[in-house]
């Protein structure tokens, strides 16, 4: 299986490994919270919240909190990033293979769960 | 037969899994462990040259394959010290405990209405009966565990009264490796009039397991953690206690009479085997047994302590290593343990790597993470077809994960 050719040491990439230490939007959110969803990660036992801030159908902010692995935590970095000051409806629309792009990275089939949980939490906070 | 690191490397030979995956350094042995060509031989045997219904045909065929099933019944009942009949048939660990949720009600004593469990049990054996709790309105309550990941006996004196209806616990943390004191527990179980139920999955193939020595009331192990097939589970009774137990599945097979209105249940252990079983796999299972039999457990267990003793120290070398097991004389076989900087999905990811297969995550155990204030740890699990050459394998390559997270 080509898929499992691949090597977990470059998803260790010096970016994902500095997100991971200092992770962008971490924390809890101060501007008024109108969504906000706990996202499980059933495989590793933590999980990760999203609050976002919309208003008039804009992502004004977005926080994360949680205990992650370096994969879940950078990828959280990157999406809440990506997700700022963009369309609900947008966000809505964003892909796996988007969060693949943004994290320019190699993700093992296994860890898949861990690159996507946020994107799926966002989502989830967004149907509310 | 003695096992040394030179008998444990020969040992490899007997798994083709390794044949397979030359560098393959395999150890996730409490999730599912590797299987001999004896016991994978014997599956496609019976598959090939045998395979017909047991109880069901009065033709050759379907008579060798009651006589096989009879016989893997026998085997497994002799390998734990119990009679024939006491041997019941599941899925696995899972099922034998749930089948027991579901059908000792009326073992239980007047006046009784709590089950102690200890806290570090995994979910098979905390999930069903959370659920008998809360539908017989009973109280569930946990033996503690100490700081150094051993039981509390003080504590399991304390929650062990004359309420207790059900005592249930593991035999060797899937956490942990922690082995606890099942027989003093049964013996303060049975003092108090209670129901007593083991959890072998773990010890099964790690320790001697003699079910008239242990004097437990239920006990229950998986096939694939023993070098058996998946979808095989034991759940071994009292004989006495089986036949007063309700049937959990009812239709063919464990019935001895039936009319449109009513129907009679087979004798043991029929009346708890409905419907068709995994007849090759229980011979599989049988099979098993067989090699574990011909190493001997004394053996097995002097050169896994080796090896855990040889594993607990070289792991102890990387610095800010956290280790979670209670040492080389209180657990077998099984370590779990935390880098300080990288999460144990990020560790079992790089390990893979290498070629190293260990568990990463809750463990199926959530409640204790949550006690210990951790998501997971990295879990390495042994057997005896390991190395030392694996432990340092491990080492290295931790060493090497250990930089990458600095």
């Amino acid at each position: 299986m080509a898929e499992l050719d691949k090597k977990a040491q470059d998803m260790y990439r010096k970016q994902i490994l500095e997100l991971a230490k200092n992770p962008h939007n971490y924390g809890k959110l101060e501007s008024p919270i109108t969504h906000e969803f706990k996202q499980e990660n059933f495989l590793c036992g933590d999980g990760v919240k999203v609050q976002l801030n919309v208003e008039n159908g804009i992502v004004e902010d977005v926080k994360f909190q949680g205990q992650g692995c370096a994969l879940c935590t950078a990828s959280a970095s990157l999406v809440t990033d990506k997700v700022k000051k963009m369309k609900v409806d947008d966000v809505k629309n964003l892909s796996d293979k988007d969060i693949l792009d943004i994290l320019n990275i190699p993700v093992t089939p296994g860890r898949m769960d861990c690159a996507m949980i946020t994107l799926e939490a966002i989502k989830n906070a967004l149907k509310k | 037969m003695e096992i040394n690191n030179q008998k444990a490397k020969k040992l490899k030979k007997d798994f083709p899994i390794f044949k397979y995956h030359k560098k393959l350094v395999y150890l996730d042995n409490a999730a599912i462990s590797q299987r001999p060509l004896s016991v994978i031989n014997a599956v496609s045997n019976f598959a090939k040259k045998e395979n017909a219904n047991a109880y069901r045909g009065i033709y050759d065929l379907s008579q060798i394959a009651t006589k096989r099933y009879e016989d893997a019944h026998k085997i497994i009942a002799k390998f734990i010290n119990a009679e024939q009949e006491e041997i019941i048939f599941t899925k696995n660990t899972t099922e034998s405990l749930n089948l027991l949720s579901y059908t000792l009600q009326d073992l239980i004593k007047k006046g009784k209405n709590e089950i102690v469990l200890t806290e570090i049990e995994h979910h098979s054996n905390l999930v069903p009966w959370q659920q008998l709790a809360k539908r017989n309105k009973m109280k569930l309550k946990f033996i503690k565990i100490n700081s150094d990941f051993t039981l509390d006996m003080q504590d399991a004196k304390k929650k062990i009264t004359n309420k207790t209806a059900i005592l249930s616990m593991v035999h060797i943390s899937n956490i942990t490796g922690t082995i606890i004191p099942v027989k003093e527990l049964v013996k303060l179980g049975k003092k108090k009039g209670a129901i007593t139920i083991i959890d072998a999955a773990q010890s099964v193939s790690h320790t001697q397991v003699d079910v008239k020595n242990l004097d437990c009331d239920f006990l229950a192990f998986s096939s694939h953690k023993m070098l058996g097939p998946t979808g095989v589970g034991v759940l071994y009774g009292k004989k006495n206690l089986l036949e007063k137990l309700p049937p959990f599945l009812f239709g063919g097979g464990m019935i001895n009479e039936v009319s449109y209105e009513d129907a009679k249940w087979a004798k043991l252990p029929m009346k708890f085997e409905a419907g068709t079983q995994n007849i090759g796999e229980s011979i599989g299972l049988a099979t098993a047994m067989i090699y574990i039999k011909k190493l001997g457990m004394k053996n097995i267990q002097t050169y896994e302590k080796q090896l855990l003793k040889y594993a607990l120290k070289r792991l102890k070398e990387i610095p800010g290593i956290k280790i979670y097991n209670p040492g080389v004389e209180k657990s077998a076989s099984i370590i779990s343990f935390n880098l300080k900087r990288a999460h144990a999905h990020d560790v079992a990811s790089l390990l893979n790597d290498d070629n190293i297969a260990i568990r990463a995550g809750h463990h199926c155990v959530m409640p204790l993470m949550k006690k210990l204030g951790i998501a997971g740890t990295c879990r390495a699990s042994f057997c005896f077809y390991n190395t030392f050459k694996d432990v340092d394998k491990l080492v290295n390559s931790l060493k090497k994960i250990n930089k990458t997270f600095k």
